[in-house]
């Protein structure tokens, strides 16, 4: 609700921006981490010198903290695709809560190119198996503002839940509750409540984590187009293309990437193509 | 230096569902409803009570009962939020009809906004198109990226007593969020009007 006003007096975070994105780029996660972690450290440091003295600063730093946070997730989503895909849907999720902070600030959109990071996050989320989710309903008789611990009803709660205070994010605890029911729902208001699936960790590829799977031969940070086409393959000629991608596992970034198979877990005859471009 | 991570891939598949649900699915639903203030008689809090006695042009947050079964006063979760953004943000003042004891949360992102009951009053001299407006605001400020996903959708209700007070004629907008404006217009508002 309170939109806060970014300002960068130095040059140290474009470039720490731009090196961190390079890495990515470049596949050097371990630099990249390296310096997450010092700009993390940093942002912390700024919200417990200021923590009572300017409430402005310390929001600022509080968002930039959560753009370091997104780069961190976006690396841990990026290398568990292969081995453990799950793992990877758990990170990609949090990257998509931490696009939320950044959308508390008022430049936001241009500061931290989040809108263009968003839609290149929610295709790599198109490619999960996840189409229905778990979902409660319940009942809550009391409950926690986390800010000045008052029920967030009465009068002498003024914090609305998501909104920043000295660098510290509005949540409301739920302290006691009835739970009405348990349902399983296309857009759940938290997608790590997934159903498991069930598969062979050394054989990421045959499972319904295939398209996934694939894409963790693309270079990271580079776009992606999923083109829908009405093909269906046959079992044989989706594994040839399988074979094909497994003999040149480093594709170049710019090289056009094209597979054309069937996706496992839809039951109508829809191919993809996935091209890096 | 993300440039190249622009697609339009995203933007076709949101027109597509649009089109949809435009042609399926029509967002706002006007009722007469047999209920007036007298109705929530045995929840008013003592704040409502004296308002409504003094005519002020109040928004007023109505619990809802009847959730499966559950016969308790029930008010969604976005509720509190909604009522301090309303009177902290806006010229507007919004009281709870009755004390909120339960909160309702349902198993989806859809935003549940509380009901809002508005006394003739209160039409005469705000109107129906400010209660909209901040509807609006409201959720541009907290989701601002709901208004391109036409998949999350929004519902609320306004209750507007008749002029009569014996009735209250009921909006439902159950739809995206970037359809309010558009369903909301100057001629559906006087068509509103004129049934009051």
């Amino acid at each position: 609700m309170r939109n806060i006003e970014l300002k960068v007096d130095d040059d140290s975070f474009w470039n720490d921006k731009e090196q961190i994105i390079k890495y990515i780029q470049l596949e050097d996660f371990e630099n990249a981490n390296t310096l997450i972690q010092s700009k993390i450290k940093f942002e912390n440091n700024m919200i417990d010198k200021n923590g009572d003295k300017s409430e402005l600063v310390c929001n600022q730093h509080f968002i930039f903290r959560a753009y370091w946070h997104l780069f961190e997730h976006f690396i841990k989503c990026w290398t568990h695709l292969r081995s453990s895909p799950d793992d990877s849907w758990n990170h990609l999720q949090d990257c998509l809560l931490a696009i939320d902070v950044l959308d508390l600030s008022v430049n936001g959109n241009d500061f931290f190119d989040s809108n263009m990071l968003y839609n290149y996050l929610l295709k790599i989320e198109s490619l999960f198996p996840y189409t229905m989710f778990n979902s409660v309903e319940y009942v809550t008789k009391k409950a926690t503002c986390s800010i000045c611990g008052n029920n967030p009803f009465s009068k002498e709660c003024n914090h609305i839940k998501g909104d920043l205070y000295y660098g510290k994010r509005c949540y409301v605890t739920i302290d006691e509750a009835n739970i009405i029911g348990m349902s399983l729902v296309e857009n759940p208001a938290n997608k790590k409540c997934i159903i498991f699936v069930e598969y062979d960790k050394k054989n990421v590829k045959y499972s319904p984590f295939g398209l996934v799977w694939q894409l963790s031969f693309l270079k990271p940070l580079f776009d992606f187009t999923i083109i829908y086409k009405n093909v269906s393959m046959t079992r044989d000629k989706y594994l040839k293309y399988l074979r094909n991608i497994e003999k040149n596992p480093k594709l170049p970034p710019k090289r056009i990437f094209q597979v054309e198979y069937k996706k496992i877990t839809q039951l109508n005859k829809i191919g993809f193509k996935i091209q890096n471009t | 230096m993300l440039n190249f991570l622009y697609n339009e891939d995203s933007k076709l598949e949101t027109e597509i569902y649009k089109v949809k649900n435009h042609l399926f699915f029509m967002s706002l639903k006007i009722a007469e409803e047999n209920i007036n203030f007298e109705t929530y008689s045995e929840v008013l809090s003592a704040e409502a009570k004296e308002k409504i006695k003094k005519n002020e042009p109040c928004i007023f947050i109505t619990p809802n009962r009847g959730w499966r079964a559950n016969k308790n006063w029930l008010y969604p979760k976005e509720t509190a939020d909604f009522v301090k953004y309303v009177n902290q943000e806006t010229q507007q003042n919004a009281t709870y009809l009755s004390d909120p004891e339960e909160i309702l949360s349902l198993n989806n992102i859809d935003s549940y906004l509380p009901i809002i009951t508005l006394g003739i009053d209160f039409i005469l001299k705000v109107g129906i198109e400010s209660v909209v407006d901040i509807v609006i605001e409201y959720l541009k400020n907290k989701y601002p990226r709901i208004f391109s996903n036409s998949k999350n959708q929004i519902h609320f209700k306004i209750q507007i007593e008749k002029r009569d007070k014996k009735s209250m004629l009921k909006l439902e907008y159950d739809g995206p969020a970037n359809d309010i404006k558009n369903t909301f217009t100057g001629e559906k508002i006087s068509e509103i009007i004129d049934r009051l």
